[in-house]
């Protein structure tokens, strides 16, 4: 879906500098199926979430009880869960209409949040990649926002350290990359397993909890973390990686599968993946679905790829770049900067430019930016 | 992409106040190039020489232990143990280069992962016996029974060692492991065209470590940083808990060995010495060119933090539960963690080295 001119210029006439646009603006936004973009950010010593919208309206900023890191968009509510960053222990029901936090939930004792969560179809259940820290194995968490967002179920991530989660197109069988690394909450940052550390990427059926299929990479792949994924209409999994071994190696980053088939590494020009720095911070596809943007915020670079030959096709500097998400036009994609800012990028054309944010200028933002609605014209 | 390149790289620049503040001087390659030539020839080599040749005592000594165990002889053992700690405190911050080659870090010392797990290893090990085909191929164990963990159990626990030498094959394995691990970390920084400390002077396309001068900077300048983060996150914190009531023994680092104050104390030297060099330029330089008031600031943080560690006389978990000693628990934990503030929210930009927050501890 195109951005609507006029809608985006309303937003920015609708809006005071640095204050929330009037909640009848938000909602005739929200109506249209205006792009809503979600992320946190640093703010002084504190955290914040923060929502804009295509044309950089800022629509609203929350405060968060410590560091965030990505959400689960509920369908058809115009609502968002953010969960906190690991180990943290909170998640926060977002009303995206009326720019407030509406429920907090905790994970239960024994659980923390790994910081991703998807919705089932309906809007209902929402599963969310926890850490089982004494068990030292994964768990999903299972949430009923009908009542409340009661953990109402648990289903083995069959892996240890599981990240980001997505739901394949029949609505029944969740995705869920294990990164394979132990931590525990006592020694928070500190992990545990890395000479034995397993990745996965596993199928999950989400009722039953059982294990439909698993994919892992070469043992010579060991370090190679599976940590982001990003799905697409046809079930197409895009997927970026993290490598805990030697600085020195070169390794593939990035992995594409489909239907049956196994994961695919892209190759890639070496320089490029060198100047990833082996580490990836988020992967997602344009609207409609032939390219993905895979940032490398160590290496302040966001690279793009093909999905159909799987050939690297560009990259863009942009300084602790670590939050990507889908823009308007077909190969366009928002990014956004852990030292500030956000740029709209034309993966294709080269085209860049900046995305003036009202009343979030310089605003330094954290891992993740996740677009609320997502057009499926794929 | 040239083009995308260069946009986004400008309209960044601007947005973040990437440019230096006025009164600052931006770092020329050469000087980024001076100071690693020396930290790898007066900080790095140096001590990775210490650890080769701390761990060939402690394999001579572990051996003639086990030739009779005596009183003199485990005395010898354990000091020549303490040495080998020493060693691998001053070198333990340099997590990049031939050290994360074969697993050499892990294997040397696995800690704090295997905190409570090297014990049960080392008694699995030795109940297995010396005829046991896993001491010939130590280097192919357990990862927690490989290094100093296990030499530390071994020395300290009364069921080892003893008119029966139970352990003393274990030992002796490990020790020499300890030995092999740190000479080849030793030969792979200094020998050779393809050594590491040539490697960290000509960076370029080409090379697999490092492609500029500021990029090897930025090793030791995250040496710094993980360290100071690391003696806050897993030495102090976890450990000293809220109050002196909610102390966590079981957390502390060399528990056995008594000596939790003793590695922070070489810790804070270590990171100390890269700063201001060791008899030649060191990260210091850096700031003093680029922000004179804040390497002031640095030195003096350096010097009350350490004064403030030296000052504990007694290991951390037993000074943390005691009321009349913990104040300077306290006050290491706060002056620590405000010294790696100061270096991750003003050393960095002060370097003119790119550390966002994305980057610096990821997820």
């Amino acid at each position: 879906m195109a951005i609507d001119r006029r809608a985006a210029l309303r937003l920015l006439t609708g809006g005071l500098a640095g204050s929330l646009l009037p909640a009848s603006t938000r909602a005739e936004a929200a109506a249209r199926g205006a792009p809503l973009y979600l992320s946190s950010r640093a703010d002084g010593g504190g955290y914040r979430a923060s929502g804009f919208s295509a044309d950089g309206g800022n629509v609203f900023d929350l405060p968060l009880p410590g560091r965030g890191h990505s959400f689960a968009v509920r369908p058809g509510e115009r609502a968002a869960v953010h969960f906190a960053r690991r180990p943290g222990r909170f998640a926060l029901v977002l009303d995206l209409v009326r720019g407030v936090i509406a429920q907090r939930v905790d994970s239960p004792d024994g659980r923390h949040f790994y910081g991703h969560g998807i919705f089932s179809r309906d809007g209902r259940l929402l599963y969310a990649t926890e850490n089982d820290f004494d068990g030292e194995r994964g768990v999903i968490g299972v949430y009923d926002a009908a009542r409340g967002y009661t953990r109402v179920g648990e289903l083995p991530s069959h892996g240890i350290g599981p990240h980001e989660i997505a739901l394949l197109s029949g609505g029944e069988t969740l995705v869920v990359a294990n990164g394979g690394i132990v931590t525990h909450p006592d020694l928070p940052r500190v992990k545990l397993n890395l000479p034995t550390m397993a990745p996965s990427l596993c199928f999950v059926d989400r009722r039953s909890g059982a294990l439909r299929r698993e994919l892992a990479l070469d043992p010579a792949l060991q370090r190679l973390g599976i940590r982001h994924l990003a799905v697409r209409p046809d079930d197409t999994i895009a997927v970026a990686m993290q490598y805990e071994g030697p600085a020195q190696d070169r390794v593939p980053l990035v992995a594409l599968q489909r239907g049956h088939g196994r994961l695919r590494l892209l190759e890639g020009p070496r320089a490029v993946l060198r100047a990833m720095k082996n580490y990836c911070g988020g992967v997602c596809f344009d609207r409609n679905g032939r390219t993905i943007a895979v940032s490398a915020p160590r290496g302040n670079l966001v690279t793009f790829w093909d999905v159909g030959s799987g050939r690297y096709l560009s990259s863009a500097e942009v300084s602790d770049g670590c939050g990507v998400a889908p823009g308007a036009g077909q190969g366009e994609f928002l990014a956004s900067s852990g030292r500030g800012g956000v740029v709209v990028i034309d993966a294709r054309s080269g085209a860049a430019r900046p995305l003036a944010l009202d009343g979030l200028e310089g605003a330094r933002w954290d891992n993740h930016l996740v677009a609320a609605s997502v057009s499926r014209r794929a | 992409m040239t083009r995308v390149l260069a946009i986004a790289a400008l309209i960044l620049s601007v947005l973040a106040g990437a440019v230096p503040a006025s009164g600052q001087q931006e770092i020329a390659p050469t000087q980024y190039a001076r100071v690693n030539a020396a930290l790898a020839e007066t900080h790095a080599v140096p001590r990775y020489e210490r650890l080769a040749t701390a761990t060939e005592a402690f394999a001579v000594t572990s051996e003639a232990l086990c030739q009779g165990t005596s009183d003199a002889g485990r005395a010898q053992a354990r000091a020549a143990f303490h040495d080998a700690m020493d060693a691998w405190m001053g070198v333990q911050h340099l997590r990049f280069g031939p050290v994360e080659s074969f697993n050499r870090a892990y294997r040397f010392y696995f800690w704090p992962q295997a905190r409570a797990k090297a014990a049960d290893a080392v008694a699995e090990l030795v109940a297995a016996g010396e005829e046991d085909e896993r001491l010939a191929r130590i280097d192919r164990a357990n990862v927690a029974v490989q290094g100093l963990l296990a030499a530390d159990v071994l020395l300290h626990d009364e069921r080892y060692l003893g008119a029966d030498a139970a352990g003393c094959g274990l030992l002796s394995a490990v020790a020499a492991n300890m030995h092999t691990i740190a000479a080849g970390i030793l030969a792979d920084w200094r020998e050779g065209d393809a050594s590491f400390a040539h490697m960290l002077a000509t960076p370029g396309p080409d090379n697999p470590f490092v492609d500029s001068h500021a990029a090897g900077t930025l090793s030791f300048f995250q040496s710094l940083h993980d360290s100071l983060q690391l003696i806050h996150d897993v030495n102090l914190k976890p450990v000293i808990g809220e109050s002196a009531k909610t102390v966590r023994p079981a957390f502390a680092e060399s528990r056995l060995s008594g000596r939790s104050q003793r590695n922070i104390v070489v810790t804070l030297e270590t990171l100390q010495a890269l700063y201001i060099g060791e008899g030649s330029a060191g990260l210091g330089d850096l700031t003093a060119i680029a922000d004179p008031e804040l390497d002031r600031l640095m030195r003096k943080a350096f010097r009350l933090t350490l004064a403030t560690a030296q000052s504990i006389d007694a290991p951390i978990e037993n000074a943390a539960a005691n009321p009349a000693l913990r104040p300077p628990v306290e006050k290491l934990a706060k002056q620590v963690r405000a010294l790696r503030q100061i270096v991750r929210d003003r050393l960095a930009p002060a370097l003119g080295l790119a550390v966002g927050f994305n980057a610096l501890d990821g997820d």
